[in-house]
């Protein structure tokens, strides 16, 4: 019956309820609007899988009405545009998932997986448009989505697809000598290079750092070495240090975060204002509504960490990191309780892939790290984002527990 | 779960205390130095169209206010003359000064606006300031430094200076130009200028040795040539005074007794007098302020030696120079400075000894009557005060004049500082006599 879900669903919708009533008062259809997509993807678990966590589902409906409540203290446009997103993403993730289904074993197909990461990876680079000075955003018709987005989750899926069928090989007790092992690693290697530097070439800098962070904690799940996640992150300081050298905007970026206070009114603004709405929130914010979203440029996307923070202060956005942090450790959980090695090395991977962006997005804004434009699962503002994500965590739901009808290997 | 699943959720969980931590110190720890930025909007930003509170001076005349309709602009009626007072105001840069400070009593508050129909009057600032003599003072500062006078019996400033100054009228205009011009008109040389004290350390010296037992007419030898290990300290001009008085010491400001009577009290003690007179700390002003800094490594004799006399690495405010001469007008006991006018007194410790003030008081008298500060002598009222000519390698020294009036029964304190101007006796303390001539004369 899963009636655990299904209560905790309820208890997300009434915890929401107040927030709602304070951000848009008499409009009561906002929160069942919301809500109403986390009912069908309980329906959905109901008859497919019956068995799946029952947690899981809630923290991303809590997470999701966080994101809204704080759209709708940006702009209510973005609000009404992010409900449309919702419903259009439950639409792909059913598809998807129905598409995993038929699959049988999806990781079979690793290979065209791979392909379509690649593919996706590369169409900004085609029809791409420039916004934000980076080039991430294709448009179709009336409709503009940001392919690498689902390019990581198809990237994920072929990861572990391939180190799930030769991790053996790869390990360090495998027999094979060097040269074999390194042979075996080099398809993995390649797809993650050409990908990074397609992404690198379109400046998409927080993704290249994603794409790099899956790639070796696959690596390191899969052959439970770390000799090759300590070589690959030097590979990546050196990298780091040459595109700082090679790049201007790398540059800038890293300068303003070793400099915040250089150029406050220029090219620290941003970061500043981030600190600045931090600080306003204090322990317990100021309401809902009471800060100035306006001040922040990019409020709706890169920065709805600071404007949670200042309407909800310390505790509010404490709580909605640690949400994060709960739906990680749910699915390293699953990620523990996988039947096969690419199960696990999937469940695994969504779960650090999703923390680890909210990291790279959060100390960005906080000035742990330079600025990267990633979002934050489920809160921030964009459809591209919102189906890669809700199909991450439903896919991980749908490969999980130990007698799933969907993978069979 | 195994091994290397653990690790990675411990990484993960890592990730997520460094983001808690942060988290912590941005929104609670480090809140209030954030939120009091310049650069902050939202000190301005709430009042943007709703009408802004006024900032007064002590008898109620308009220095900033709200004008324009239904568009507000900041309106300064005495622009530059009152501008490290007022500070500046705008929607692009963010606010200085009482603008800055009291910018949440001065705007419309809309925590309060959600709770009341009637939306809440902002609320209006007055300030300690004697209008008048903040107008004499800004005539008479017509060179780079800091003017500034306080209440001797109530912390109160009652006049505050800094040139160059600025138009805040103007300041969306002219900020760009005003911020990178070389000689800071933005910085309150007041109270964020840091100087080496110069000879005017001395009263703290001075006053330290009182407090440990000695005596004005206890008597050193004043060689013109004080040698410590390989170091000497001389004296202004190498003037060679024989054995004199401590209290001729003081008068005549002679280097080499004072750097032997720093090295008598020794290292902790002139250590403690400093912290004590409130020295490499803010005094808590409303306005922006630097700490200034404490010397390093006392316990070297030539370092002791050369900060007992105001010079080695020793740096100071103005404002807490002359806080430590309001301790000496007000018997020992040090307030706060406040340029509040409706703020009761507000006392920090008794520093001096009422007998220690006494004797400082008749010897800062002499510097005057006597010595090197004779400028500072006025017809109008008893003055005392000491001087100071704080070496700057390369260039003509900072003049200092720091002082009290009446002698008898002081009522205020004034302290004078010019950057590169030359000695203190010579171009300091005429503007403290006429500040104070003003005063007493009206």
């Amino acid at each position: 019956m899963r009636s655990v879900e299904l209560l905790l669903l309820l208890l997300v919708i009434s915890a929401a309820f107040p927030g709602f009533y304070v951000a848009a008062p008499g409009k009561l259809f906002y929160l069942l609007a919301v809500n109403l997509p986390f009912f069908l993807l309980y329906l959905f678990h109901l008859i497919f899988v019956k068995k799946a966590n029952q947690f899981i589902l809630p923290v991303v409906a809590l997470l999701t009405n966080f994101g809204f409540l704080n759209l709708l203290q940006i702009n209510e446009k973005y609000f009404f545009n992010q409900l449309k997103n919702l419903y259009l993403a439950l639409l792909l993730c059913f598809l998807f998932l129905v598409v995993f289904m038929r699959a049988k074993n999806i990781f079979h197909y690793k290979f065209t997986l791979g392909l379509i990461a690649l593919i996706l990876f590369l169409l900004p680079l085609i029809f791409g448009r420039e916004i934000y000075g980076a080039r991430l955003w294709v448009s179709l018709a009336s409709f503009s989505f940001q392919p690498s987005e689902l390019g990581r989750l198809f990237f994920l899926l072929f990861l572990a697809g391939y180190f799930g069928e030769h991790h053996i090989l790869l390990k360090r007790e495998s027999e094979l000598p060097l040269d074999i092992r390194f042979a075996y690693l080099v398809p993995a290697l390649f797809m993650s290079v050409f990908s990074l530097l397609l992404l690198i070439f379109v400046k998409d800098l927080g993704f290249s750092l994603l794409i790099l962070s899956i790639f070796l904690i696959t690596l390191y799940i899969a052959t439970e070495n770390n000799v090759y996640v300590l070589m690959s992150t030097g590979i990546f300081l050196i990298g780091a240090y040459l595109s700082y050298n090679l790049f201007q905007h790398v540059k800038n970026r890293i300068d303003i975060w070793l400099n915040p206070w250089s150029d406050p009114f220029g090219k620290s603004y941003q970061i500043l204002q981030s600190f600045f709405a931090y600080a306003e929130g204090g322990i317990t914010g100021t309401g809902l509504g009471y800060g100035f979203p306006g001040l922040l440029p990019a409020a709706h996307t890169d920065m709805v960490l600071p404007i949670w923070a200042e309407s909800t202060g310390f505790l509010g956005a404490l709580l909605m990191l640690a949400s994060i942090f709960l739906l990680s450790l749910l699915l390293y959980y699953e990620a523990g309780h996988a039947r096969n090695p690419a199960l696990k090395i999937y469940i695994a991977g969504t779960s650090f892939s999703l923390f680890f962006q909210t990291f790279l997005v959060a100390s960005g804004t906080m000035g742990i790290l330079p600025l990267t434009g990633l979002t934050i699962p489920f809160v921030s503002y964009g459809g591209s984002s919102l189906t890669a994500s809700l199909l991450m965590v439903e896919s991980a739901l749908l490969f999980s527990g130990k007698r799933n009808r969907w993978i069979v290997s | 779960m195994d091994r290397i699943l653990k690790i990675t959720l411990a990484f993960t969980a890592l990730l997520f205390l460094i983001l808690a931590a942060r988290l912590y110190e941005l929104s609670i720890a480090g809140s209030d130095k954030l939120k009091q930025s310049s650069f902050n909007k939202r000190n301005i930003i709430a009042s943007i169209n709703a009408p802004r509170g006024k900032i007064l001076t002590s008898d109620g005349t308009v220095i900033a206010e709200s004008t324009g309709n239904p568009k507000k602009k900041r309106y300064y009626p005495f622009g530059q003359k009152m501008a490290h007072l007022t500070g500046y105001y705008s929607t692009r840069y963010g606010a200085s000064g009482a603008e800055l400070t009291f910018s949440r009593v001065l705007s419309v508050n809309y925590a309060e606006l959600f709770w009341n129909t009637v939306p809440p009057e902002p609320g209006n600032i007055r300030l300690s300031i004697d209008k008048n003599l903040q107008l004499k003072a800004y005539s008479l500062l017509r060179h780079k430094g800091a003017l500034a006078a306080v209440d001797v019996k109530t912390g109160k400033v009652i006049c505050l200076v800094s040139y160059p100054s600025f138009d805040p009228n103007n300041i969306d205009r002219d900020f760009e130009k005003i911020r990178k011009n070389p000689d800071a008109p933005l910085l309150n040389r007041a109270t964020a200028g840091i100087y080496p004290p110069g000879s005017t350390i001395k009263i703290l010296t001075l006053a330290a040795y009182l407090e440990e037992g000695g005596n004005l007419n206890d008597t050193f030898k004043a060689p013109p040539v004080y040698r410590i290990g390989g170091f000497r300290i001389t004296n202004y001009d190498k003037h060679d005074f024989g054995t004199i008085t401590l209290d001729d010491a003081f008068k005549y400001s002679v280097n080499t007794v004072f750097a032997q009577l720093g090295l008598e009290l020794g290292a902790g003690k002139m250590k403690s007098y400093m912290l004590k007179s409130g020295f490499g700390k803010k005094t808590g002003i409303e306005l922006e302020e630097k700490s200034g800094h404490l010397p390093e490594n006392l316990n070297d004799p030539i370092n002791l030696a050369w900060s007992s006399v105001g010079q080695a690495d020793l740096s100071v405010t103005p404002l807490q120079i002359l806080m430590l001469v309001q301790a000496v007008a007000n018997d020992g006991l040090l307030l706060h400075p406040t340029i509040l006018a409706d703020t009761p007194p507000d006392p920090i410790e008794r520093i001096f000894t009422v007998e220690t003030a006494k004797k400082m008081r008749e010897a800062m008298r002499k510097v005057v009557t006597e010595g090197t500060g004779k400028k500072a002598n006025s017809i109008v009222v008893k003055t005392a005060g000491k001087t100071g000519t704080a070496e700057v390698e390369g260039n003509k020294p900072h003049a200092w004049f720091v002082g009290f009036a009446p002698y008898e029964n002081p009522e205020i304190a004034a302290v004078v500082v010019l950057e590169n101007a030359g000695t203190g006796g010579e171009k300091a303390a005429p503007i403290f006599r006429q500040l104070i001539d003003y005063y007493f004369s009206r």
